[in-house]
């Protein structure tokens, strides 16, 4: 057989992700409309940068000095990796627990499904401070899940594990909500072939769904992981503020606010810091991952 | 010959009723044709295993994949059935020679090198070589279309569907596309590799039914109007929609060169000659020539001598349709004409009378 003639053929269907240049009319009247909500988000951070750049570099020459940047990056360090890891960790539990949920809300239809979508969701608007309470009342010593660990002398509460469980559970519907965004995208047609051509649902996940949909699921593991990092509320309730088990960077900033303002300052700056990291590092991983 | 496949089904579409009941031999090439929404895909559906049908049996190969009287419902993945779909259904993370292996990987677990083998031999057979290691939205629609009958065929699936395979391509690529599927089926359904193969073609255009299908099925409505061979359909339509199929002219004869020197060639039917143009003509052979009724213009008078495509013609039969009248002529084959009532007036069109019918040459279209 001979190939297509070559008009057709040289054609690529790919188009450039750059927008083409419009009309340019109403730019600047909405650039102007844009500007107040920058402006509140950017000068907080702004002034903050400088404050936390003087207190850690001044530190030690003044008078109400805080301790020299060894000294506050010693008493904080534990809670920078206890952040981390616990981070890490819940990151990791979200996309183990959320993928199923993730591809059963996508593709399949069953009774109770609003309910499970809307259930899936409740914990995005919970005020993570009653999520932590709710906790409590399963995990806690006397809780209904609990007081059997308890009783084989396992204390979940007020653990590092318990940071974890309480990030998971305001973290994990980050990801599921996105996850299944991204296995909604990916036409039902794809899995169909894959099933005719020999793989059944676990092949065919594997092969087709998940590397369609990656993307998405790294998009939502990165959302998650930023979900847990700054998480507080819950984890106050739940684990607790102990340094070196359960105080993570926010907490610590609570803590430090008790002792001086110049800590705190030196804390959330260092905090700042790290996120911009990891919302670089993510987003260079979603390029280099999202095909 | 043993059916490759037995089907007898009831489908529901939205608020349609399909019923599909037919057999089709080992070797053989089913050509199912009907209107958008007859319920053609939903069969094809049901065949594969994708949707459940409502009651019915469904044998390949002398097994049966679902009774619902049984409670059998195999899933698609252990069916053997090869399935191309309607719309472009390549996987776009992979190149076009990893979605042709994708049904080797797994299936058999053996797998290994006889299945790797049939995979490069479909490759170069199809001509998907230059562009193996590309992926799908790097192809033009008629390379992926190679791809996916590749890919479907690659697994040596007892029976195979092909949904709409022209759907997407524009009329220039279909008629080129159209060459190269009746290759693809001969190839396909002798099958050196294994036993001969089943296909069904599901398709909205004559054309495609009636040159490539062995056998033509025709579905109104969610029913079967007619099972046949062509000529039977030809013959007899008995609704409006096989009444537009059989006005299709079809003509199956030899195709030869011209005077040397000259870019002409010619169609034998019978002993009616065709002038055709050369472009895009094929090899010399056995062809089917088309046009349709409209493409028939009716004179009155003699021939000139230097005209082409013209020829002698005695009506046989005039039918009114709802907005013309088809008329059957006899040039030497049968054909079928449309004309305005005022043309057949002016013509005097009436069974019996010796016209002239020319045919524009522009409109014929060849497959070979």
């Amino acid at each position: 057989m001979r190939p297509f003639d070559e008009t057709e053929s040289m054609t690529p269907k790919r188009t450039s992700s750059v927008p083409e240049p419009g009309r340019l009319e109403g730019k600047w009247a909405i650039g102007v409309a844009s500007l107040p909500l920058i402006l509140f988000l950017v000068l907080p951070i702004a002034v903050l940068v400088l404050a936390g750049v003087r207190e850690l570099g001044l530190a030690s020459s003044r008078p109400d000095s805080i301790g020299a940047p060894p000294l506050v990056a010693a008493k904080i360090l534990p809670a920078i990796r206890l952040s981390l890891v616990t981070s890490a960790l819940t990151t990791l539990f979200s996309v183990l627990l959320g993928l199923p949920v993730a591809y059963l809300l996508a593709r399949f239809r069953f009774r109770g499904k609003e309910m499970l979508d809307t259930l899936m969701d409740l914990p995005m608007v919970l005020p993570p401070v009653a999520a932590g309470v709710g906790l409590l009342l399963v995990f806690g010593r006397m809780g209904i899940v609990g007081k059997y660990f308890d009783a084989a002398g396992i204390r979940i509460a007020f653990s590092s594990i318990a940071v974890v469980m309480a990030q998971t559970f305001v973290a994990a519907p980050f990801f599921v909500r996105t996850a299944r965004a991204g296995f909604e995208a990916v036409p039902e047609r794809f899995e169909n072939a894959a099933m005719t051509l020999g793989r059944n649902r676990w092949g065919t996940f594997w092969s087709v769904s998940f590397p369609l949909a990656r993307p998405a699921i790294a998009a939502g593991a990165v959302l998650a992981f930023a979900r847990a990092a700054s998480e507080f509320g819950a984890t106050m309730m739940f684990a607790g503020n102990l340094p070196g088990v359960t105080q993570t960077l926010p907490l610590a900033v609570m803590s430090a606010m008790e002792e001086s303002l110049g800590l705190a300052i030196a804390i959330s700056t260092i905090s700042l810091a790290l996120a911009l990291f990891a919302l670089l590092g993510s987003k260079a991983a979603v390029r280099k991952w999202g095909r | 010959m043993m059916a490759a496949l037995s089907a007898s089904i009831v489908s529901v579409a939205g608020e349609l009723r399909i019923e599909f009941d037919a057999k089709v031999e080992e070797g053989e090439v089913l050509a199912l044709v009907g209107p958008s929404g007859s319920g053609k895909s939903t069969i094809l559906r049901s065949l594969a295993g994708l949707t459940r049908p409502l009651s019915g049996r469904i044998e390949i190969g002398g097994e049966a994949v679902f009774d619902s009287v049984r409670r059998v419902d195999v899933p698609p993945w252990k069916r053997s059935v090869g399935l191309v779909f309607q719309e472009d259904a390549l996987f776009p993370h992979l190149s076009a020679r990893e979605n042709v292996e994708f049904g080797l990987q797994k299936r058999n677990g053996a797998g290994g090198e006889g299945s790797g083998r049939s995979a490069s031999e479909w490759i170069s057979a199809l001509g998907i070589a230059p562009f193996a290691d590309r992926r799908p939205e790097w192809l033009s629609g008629g390379e992926r279309q190679r791809v996916a009958l590749a890919r479907a065929a690659v697994t040596g699936a007892g029976l195979l569907l092909l949904d709409e395979p022209f759907g997407g391509l524009d009329v220039r690529s279909r008629r080129q596309s159209r060459s190269e599927l009746r290759a693809f089926l001969d190839r396909a359904s002798r099958a050196p590799e294994g036993r001969p193969r089943a296909v069904i073609l599901v398709t909205h255009d004559p054309m495609d039914a009636l040159t490539l299908g062995d056998r033509i099925a025709v579905l109104e409505d969610g029913k079967l109007t007619h099972v046949g061979k062509r000529d039977e359909l030809l013959r007899n339509p008995r609704s409006r929609f096989l009444a537009e199929l059989a006005g299709h002219n079809v003509l199956e004869g030899t195709l030869r060169a011209g005077e040397p020197g000259k870019p002409e060639r010619e169609i034998l039917v019978g002993e009616v000659r065709f002038a055709v143009s050369t472009a895009e003509t094929p090899a010399d052979g056995r062809v089917f020539l088309s046009f349709g009724p409209q493409d028939v213009t009716l004179l009155d008078g003699t021939i000139s001598s230097s005209a082409r495509n013209q020829f002698p013609a005695q009506v046989l039969d005039v039918i009114r349709l709802a907005d013309r009248l088809r008329v059957s002529l006899d040039i030497g084959v049968p054909i079928s004409a449309d004309v305005t009532e005022p043309a057949a007036k002016a013509l005097r069109l009436e069974r019996g009378r010796e016209i002239v019918a020319a045919i524009k040459s522009t409109a014929i279209e060849i497959v070979s």
